[in-house]
């Protein structure tokens, strides 16, 4: 682990990440949805500069156009359209809270116990100094922090992913998802064009077409 | 990239996950609980994309690109539901919409 | 390439700045633009009472100092019950990704020094114009949360309809590229403006609007009508329609948080014109002269031995400095033009509108991508 060390990049990303971790704390602890939703684009933003970071441009793009730019403008439409926040005075927590909180921690304790063993190391080279060591030890710390040394160079992306290798992927190798994506897509267009559309407004009594005639006269129409 | 990087991006990927499952559990308003679905596939997909620039393996990011496919026919969808159950209930609080007709 | 230097941070800080300041300055002039090309078609004078010790300089004191200073000095209006948070997030979210998605546009052909090659791009990104669309879908939110957050139905509808607009318009405005994508193979606009080098058919220059020839003009026409729409200028103008709802979704807005709003307008049709210019135009490529023939020898000619100077130290900048000024006067043609459709071309009606993109334009943009590409899968394409 001390060969590892600690670039700009690496504070970019904890930026970044505790970024997103506070707007995710705003979605789920906003009163008004709409603070939710814009809550949720900037976590959504936050985390396409993570992918950005790791140089998965394509996906960093496609999370900014589709979720940021597209899902998200949906929710808020309907947010808009229902405009249910006549009363959003106290914050509508459920009676059995107390349960779901206790679940979720245990749930992240299951999840911890699988990179347990990394997260400690790196937290104790952080807390112990040796990534701090590496800032004091060289000559020209800092050049070295921003810039990079040749052995520990700031910008090297391993896996190169351009438009063309992800077409590849998806045309040829797993065409087959691919054309299923197509159809779950053209049916979820349909369904959700067939379960939003209005419909007329109930036939109660004295809307039928004959107490119509006798109110405004049989020539209308 | 270097293990830093990765433990800290599975630790704020497991941390989203844990905030968006607590959303789910404790809010009502559907919407919310419906966007907080979203920050867990978010999350799902901040793993996979980590994964596989440190595997060196494309496979991570075809898996993103389907995720968010999916996630887009959802929220379609998922939000076309709730207009109707609105139209219908005239709210959309989770327990207010917990009557069965007839 | 391994590590980088101060001097390559100062590098990309420079471009920056002038790609954020190149915008924000062009969207100024185009304010100016409009208000004389708007009087000039109209027939009358415009603006030009504002001058400062007896010159108006054809209205350019009138509209770039004393409309930008008026409306500094207006009252900061938040509707009663908003929050005054979400009234400044609105324009700040309609502004702010159009003034950065000019990041990855070229402007000149790399400046070609001995210790290091500086690309006059900001940032190379392998999906280049994917990046342009995703901040392009950003967008929509400034026109988005306007309605919401002024307290007022009319602003609201006008809102929905006006980003109901927005969102059919970016499927086109992605569609027609598609094609021209296909055509040069690679997303990278570094890449396809070099592409556009040398002559086509023997005397036209190698454009993007003159590949497969007829192809690409309808797929241009289609892109420039899909961004004319994306950027609610007239005749797609209804959400804002000036004669009819005082101003649509930003009703309720006055003083500084307006200006941010007519600025993004006017910004987007700078971004719009860029696109367009790269895409379609060649971007800084000269239209018959190859980089290489006007490349200067200026440390030998008589100009340096007159002054004794060596002025060979400024040849590599002599060539990218002409190609910059060539992409800049073809970027402010299309400004030009998109100034004049507006002023020339009545409003369409709403349901016009969202005909023309999903049943007239849609279509025809599809059918473009399915021949395009046939034609480019025949031809052995790149």
């Amino acid at each position: 682990m001390n060969t590892e060390s600690l670039s700009i990049l690496n504070i970019f990303m904890f930026i970044l990440g505790g970024l997103s971790l506070v707007s995710g704390l705003g979605v789920v602890l906003s009163r008004k949805s709409l603070n939710s939703a814009l809550c949720l684009v900037a976590t959504m933003f936050l985390i396409a500069g993570q992918f950005a970071l790791m140089r998965a441009d394509f996906i960093a793009t496609l999370q900014v156009m589709l979720y940021a730019g597209a899902i998200m403008i949906l929710f808020v439409f309907v947010i808009m359209l229902l405009g249910v926040e006549k009363d959003a005075e106290k914050l509508s927590f459920s009676v059995p809270s107390y349960f779901s909180i206790s679940f979720v921690f245990l749930f992240f304790g299951i999840l911890f116990f699988g990179f347990r063993d990394g997260i400690i190391t790196s937290a104790k080279s952080i807390v112990e100094g040796s990534y701090l060591d590496q800032l004091e030890s060289t000559t020209e710390p800092i050049n070295n922090f921003v810039t990079g040394t040749s052995s520990n160079p700031v910008l090297v992306p391993d896996l190169v992913v351009t438009p063309k290798s992800i077409g590849n992927s998806i045309l040829v190798d797993q065409v087959v998802s691919f054309q299923a994506i197509g159809i779950l897509l053209l049916a979820s267009i349909v369904g959700a064009a067939f379960l939003a559309q209005t419909k007329k407004a109930p036939l109660l009594p004295g809307r039928g077409l004959k107490a119509m005639k006798e109110k405004h006269g049989s020539s209308t129409n | 990239m270097n293990e830093l990087g990765l433990h800290f991006n599975l630790l704020i990927s497991a941390i989203l996950f844990c905030i968006g499952v607590a959303g789910v559990l404790t809010r009502k308003n559907t919407i919310v609980i419906f966007m907080c679905i979203e920050l867990m596939l978010n999350a799902v997909n901040l793993t996979l994309v980590t994964f596989s620039v440190y595997l060196n393996n494309i496979n991570g990011q075809i898996f993103v690109f389907f995720v968010m496919a999916v996630a887009a026919a959802e929220a379609a969808v998922g939000l076309a539901i709730i207009l109707s159950v609105f139209r219908n209930f005239l709210t959309v609080e989770s327990d207010e919409v917990a009557e069965l007709a007839g | 390439m391994n590590s980088i230097s101060i001097v390559d941070i100062l590098i990309v800080l420079a471009k920056a700045i002038f790609v954020m300041a190149a915008t924000l300055k062009l969207a100024a002039l185009n304010t100016w633009i409009e208000r004389k090309a708007s009087a000039l078609i109209q027939n009358r004078i415009g603006a030009n009472r504002a001058s400062i010790l007896g010159f108006d300089l054809a209205g350019i004191f009138n509209t770039l100092v004393a409309d930008p200073v008026k409306a500094l000095f207006k009252e900061d209006f938040v509707p009663r019950g908003v929050s005054q948070f979400m009234h400044s997030l609105a324009p700040f979210m309609g502004v702010f990704p159009i003034l950065i998605s000019l990041a990855v546009v070229p402007f000149g052909p790399p400046i070609i020094l001995e210790s290091r090659t500086v690309t006059l791009q900001l940032v190379n990104l392998n999906v280049g114009i994917l990046y342009v669309f995703a901040m392009g879908s950003l967008a929509v939110y400034g026109t988005v949360l306007a309605g919401w957050v002024s307290k007022n139905k009319f602003s609201l509808f006008g809102s929905l309809r006006a980003s109901a607009q927005m969102i059919s318009y970016e499927i086109t405005f992605g569609l027609s590229i598609i094609g021209l994508i296909a055509i040069y193979g690679t997303l990278d606009l570094n890449e396809i403006v070099n592409l556009q080098s040398g002559l086509v058919y023997g005397f036209l220059p190698n454009w993007g609007i003159f590949a497969f020839f007829p192809l690409n003009i309808i797929a241009f026409v289609i892109f420039f009508v899909s961004a004319m729409a994306e950027t609610k200028r007239a005749p797609f103008d209804l959400p804002e329609s000036e004669s009819e709802l005082v101003a649509g979704y930003f009703t309720e807005y006055s003083g500084m948080k307006f200006l941010l709003f007519w600025l993004g307008e006017f910004a987007e049709i700078v971004v719009a014109a860029t696109l367009v210019v790269v895409l379609f135009f060649g971007g800084w490529q000269l239209p018959y002269l190859d980089l290489a023939t006007i490349q200067p020898d200026l440390a030998n000619t008589a100009l340096s031995r007159f002054f004794n100077i060596n002025f060979g130290v400024l040849d590599p900048y002599i060539g990218p400095i002409i190609a910059m000024h060539v992409f800049a006067v073809k970027v402010l043609l299309f400004c030009i033009l998109q100034v004049i459709i507006r002023w020339t071309l009545p409003r369409f009606r709403y349901d016009q509108l969202i005909n023309l993109c999903w049943k007239i334009m849609l279509p025809i943009a599809l059918v473009n991508v399915v021949v395009t590409c046939y034609f480019v899968a025949t031809s052995g394409g790149n």
